[in-house]
């Protein structure tokens, strides 16, 4: 039997497994496909990756609740940690550091890269979830590392990436970005001023691998984006929820009988709604804010949510953006896409 | 139509007009390119020049060097016959060119290696960004020497076809390398010509770089005492070191040398806070058989990690079974707060020893913070608790507030209940009351003990609302079935989320769960490893090992 085959067979037990929190299940299952000659790192990929996609899919779809998704990605990081104490790898290359972006709470991903990273010989010091720049930057002038890869799952982060990587690079010390939140084909970290970018965690190690470190340069180009719409977006964001919230009941009539918890959520969904929009204004990509609007119709949709609820908060927001050019084109464009 | 036809002058005249100009003129047939006429100062510049011979000058613009002048011009036609070249001696132009591109060079170098220089407080990286710029500038391989640290000396080094290389080097080796140990202890770097590149111990540099022509070893100088020490080489036989070279690396070193002693300065800040501050660090976790515990911290200060927040956690001690929880917010944050941390923290842990409950710990330590002659301080606020295993996998609580939010409790049908726990905050009165409470929780319920950096972190749609205790309530019942540390984490998330970047408190959270039952590995029956899966990777285990 092939370990590939051996991995495969593994995933659809190591999800129920999970799923049901059952951490001493899990490890064991992780430490048996290591005895029976499994590479780590295909455990890493192929079994607790390819799960925690399938487990983002079933909160997605409203199979599974938020509790049960955090309880198995929960289980899912000590089952990494386990696999890390049973391999060791002799730290024959340099040093990295590894981060979530501040306000990004998906640490999986970075936890699974540190893994990989250490197997392929590097000394590795993970951060952690939603690591604060500052904290960032005290920890590279502290331990000097030979990288710092950044990950971010949600563009909403974008802008604080920005601000990371500028001072990472600033500090001396090359970047590679990783994480959907840098966009398709990573087209969004070139232009926040990263060295390199990586689709999975097996491109970062290649790439850290084989090429590393990159070239100094002197002035990296597009350090400055943001203009004043983004600017006066964020400014007047909660101006902007509050009045949306207050004529919320006027063009919804359900909303009169919300409860506390479903004003939060609803003033929650307005806010994401201008975050997603400031991101897009940041980085000058309209397809930040329709994807996440064409993403949110599908997860509403999945949950009993009709698609007039959304366009009635996009339209909420919309009507008071007076004088934002750009952002009034984006809601359009991306009204027109759940239309469709 | 009429028109005035000047006087021409004699032909004596006009060769004197040509003799007197500074510029070179020489006329040609343009049949055959004879020199018909070469003025003064054309003899001058070219002495292959001659009337009446060819000319030695062809195409339409003539560059050249005759015993160290720069000679430069063009040709223009005259008429149908007749061409003449215009040339000039450039050679002090040439010159103050060349000196230009050289000082600016040297500029551009020294304004690089000032910004990546300054940009790393990290003594290796400091270092390593020498030699780099070192060999890209000055050498074609350089290496840092660092000062003596227990007999040996760290280096660095860069040579062609190598990646960086690093290594320490015993002190009695020092003298193999000429002007070595002259540059470490300070002295004035010894210039290049005295250096006899042919002493330097193969060991300097690898083999492949060849024979090393010139060698510079110069120091770097620091705060009062060297900061290390740079070798450069450029090798062939003839390669050399000019005055200029000499200087402009000497202002390189003065630069780098001042980079690598502020990164040694800051090294030695960052060991001493991290000895200060181990203990003021929020403890490790520990995971008993009983229960689970998890806990969460942030300071308000990030790059410190450390503040007015804290928890511990104090395993049994002398037999017992009870492990005691504490969990407190010192008014204030930042260092100062985190001092106080520090002594109520080990306050506890002595009281820990006597074997006492938790409301006459805080009433010793209301009295111990309140002891005459102490310099005032800041009042505390704590929650402190034993805890222990109860039968069928329950866990009882025994908790004592000093004036902090009362613990809530997470029931398994997700309802949300405050321990009615009551108390004086610590530090301020005399005398304190102390009313405890018990709580027992189910397999599966939860026990939270949080500070106030929580409900009061200020955020939301609006920027300034506050967490709020109904919220606070309300996410808690959202973690129903969730093990300790997802909901603590949960928890952290959603008031990060609230805050939304914005400023916050410190913010301590620390849970007790007790476990649910049956585990779930032992569900049908304890019949574990059922699955296909299994069977078939220890198949496939045995048949690999079967294999010849």
């Amino acid at each position: 039997m092939t370990s590939v085959a051996t991995a495969d067979l593994a995933l659809d037990h190591y999800l129920d497994l999970v799923g049901d929190g059952d951490e001493r299940g899990a490890i064991a299952l992780a430490t048996t496909l290591l005895d029976s000659g499994v590479p780590a790192q295909r455990v890493i990929v192929d079994v607790i990756g390819a799960t925690q996609r399938r487990v983002g899919e079933l909160w997605a779809t409203n199979e599974w609740g938020v509790a049960r998704e955090h309880a198995a990605t929960a289980v899912s990081e000590r089952v990494l940690a386990a696999v890390g104490a049973r391999t060791t790898a002799p730290a024959a290359r340099g040093r990295i550091t590894l981060a979530c972006v501040d306000g990004e709470w998906h640490g999986l991903p970075a936890r699974m890269l540190t893994e990989l990273l250490r197997l392929d010989g590097w000394r590795v010091d993970f951060l952690g979830a939603s690591v604060p720049g500052r904290h960032l930057i005290t920890h590279l002038h502290q331990t000097g590392p030979d990288a710092v890869a950044l990950s971010c799952m949600i563009p909403t982060r974008l802008p604080r990436a920005h601000a990371a990587i500028t001072a990472c690079r600033a500090a001396g010390i090359p970047v590679i970005a990783g994480g959907a939140g840098f966009g398709p084909d990573g087209r969004y970290a070139e232009r926040l001023g990263a060295d390199a970018w990586a689709a999975t965690g097996e491109d970062a190690v290649a790439r850290l691998s084989a090429d590393w470190p990159p070239p100094w340069v002197a002035e990296h180009p597009g350090t400055s984006l943001g203009d004043e719409e983004y600017t006066h977006l964020v400014r007047s964001r909660p101006r902007l929820i509050a009045t949306a919230m207050e004529r919320l009941p006027a063009a919804y009539p359900g909303a009169h009988h919300y409860d506390q918890a479903e004003i939060d959520a609803t003033a929650e969904d307005l806010g994401h709604i201008a975050d997603f929009l400031a991101a897009a204004l940041y980085v000058g990509e309209e397809t930040i804010f329709t994807d996440f609007v064409g993403w949110t119709a599908g997860v509403l949709g999945s949950r009993g949510v009709p698609a007039g609820a959304l366009r009635v908060g996009l339209r909420l927001v919309r009507d008071q953006l007076v004088d934002f050019p750009e952002a009034t084109r984006m809601i359009d464009s991306s009204m027109a896409r759940i239309a469709a | 139509m009429t028109r005035t036809v000047p006087v021409a002058p004699a032909p004596a005249l006009l060769r004197a007009v040509m003799d007197a100009a500074t510029e070179a003129v020489i006329l040609c047939a343009a049949a055959g390119d004879v020199v018909l006429f070469a003025n003064a100062e054309a003899l001058r510049l070219l002495p292959g020049v001659n009337p009446g011979e060819d000319s030695p000058l062809s195409g339409d613009s003539y560059r050249a060097e005759h015993d160290g002048r720069h000679v430069y011009g063009m040709r223009r036609r005259l008429d149908d016959d007749h061409y003449a070249w215009f040339l000039r001696d450039h050679t002090e132009e040439t010159e103050r060119t060349a000196e230009l591109e050289v000082e600016r060079s040297r500029t551009a170098f020294l304004a690089e290696a000032g910004r990546r220089l300054s940009a790393s407080l990290h003594v290796r990286r400091c270092t390593r960004t020498t030699a780099e710029l070192a060999v890209t500038h000055l050498a074609d391989a350089a290496m840092v020497v660092m000062p003596l640290d227990n007999g040996r000396c760290a280096w660095i080094r860069l040579s062609p076809g190598h990646a960086a290389e690093e290594g320490t080097l015993a002190e009695r080796m020092l003298i193999e390398v000429p002007g070595l140990p002259e540059a470490l202890d300070g002295f004035p770097p010894i210039p290049s010509r005295w250096l006899d590149p042919a002493q330097a111990p193969g060991w300097l540099f690898p083999a492949g770089l060849g024979p090393i022509g010139a060698l510079l070893v110069i120091p770097l100088p620091g705060n009062a005492e060297p900061a290390g020490a740079l070798i450069l080489a450029r090798s062939g036989h003839t390669a050399t070191y000019s005055a200029g070279d000499e200087m402009l690396a000497r202002v390189f070193a003065a630069r780098a040398g001042a980079a690598i002693a502020a990164a040694t300065l800051y090294q030695e800040q960052v060991d001493t806070t991290a000895v200060l501050q181990a203990d003021l660090l929020p403890p490790e976790i520990p995971q008993p058989d009983g229960f689970e515990l998890a806990a969460s911290y942030q300071a308000a200060r990030d790059s410190l990690r450390i503040g007015g927040d804290f928890y511990d956690v104090l395993g049994p001690v002398n037999g017992g079974s009870d492990t005691v929880i504490a969990l407190g917010d010192v008014c204030g944050t930042g260092p100062e707060a985190a001092v106080l941390t520090g002594k109520v923290r080990q306050t506890l842990r002595a009281l820990r020893l006597v074997g006492i409950t938790p409301e006459a710990m805080l009433t010793v330590l209301n009295q111990a913070l309140l002891q005459p002659g102490r310099r005032r301080q800041r009042f505390v606020t704590l929650v402190v608790g034993s805890v222990h295993r109860s039968e069928h996998g329950r866990v009882r609580l025994r908790l004592a507030s000093g004036g902090h939010p009362p613990p809530l409790v997470l029931r398994h049908d997700g309802t949300v209940e405050e321990v009615p726990a009551k108390g004086t905050l610590i530090g301020v009165l005399p005398e304190i009351t102390v009313r405890p409470a018990t709580v027992e929780l189910a397999p599966g319920e939860l026990c939270l003990l949080y500070s106030d950096g929580l409900t009061e972190a200020r955020g939301g749609p609006s920027g300034d609302e506050q967490f709020g205790e109904e919220r606070l309530h309300r996410h808690l019942a959202g973690c129903v079935g969730m093990p300790g540390a997802v909901a603590v984490e949960r928890l952290r998330q959603l008031v990060s989320d609230w805050v939304h970047g914005g400023p916050r408190d410190d913010i301590a959270l620390l849970a007790v769960r007790a476990h649910t039952r049956p585990p779930l590995t032992l569900r049908g029956g304890g019949a574990r490893n059922a699955s296909p899966y299994l069977v078939a990777a220890q198949r496939g285990d045995r048949r690999v090992r079967s294999r010849p």
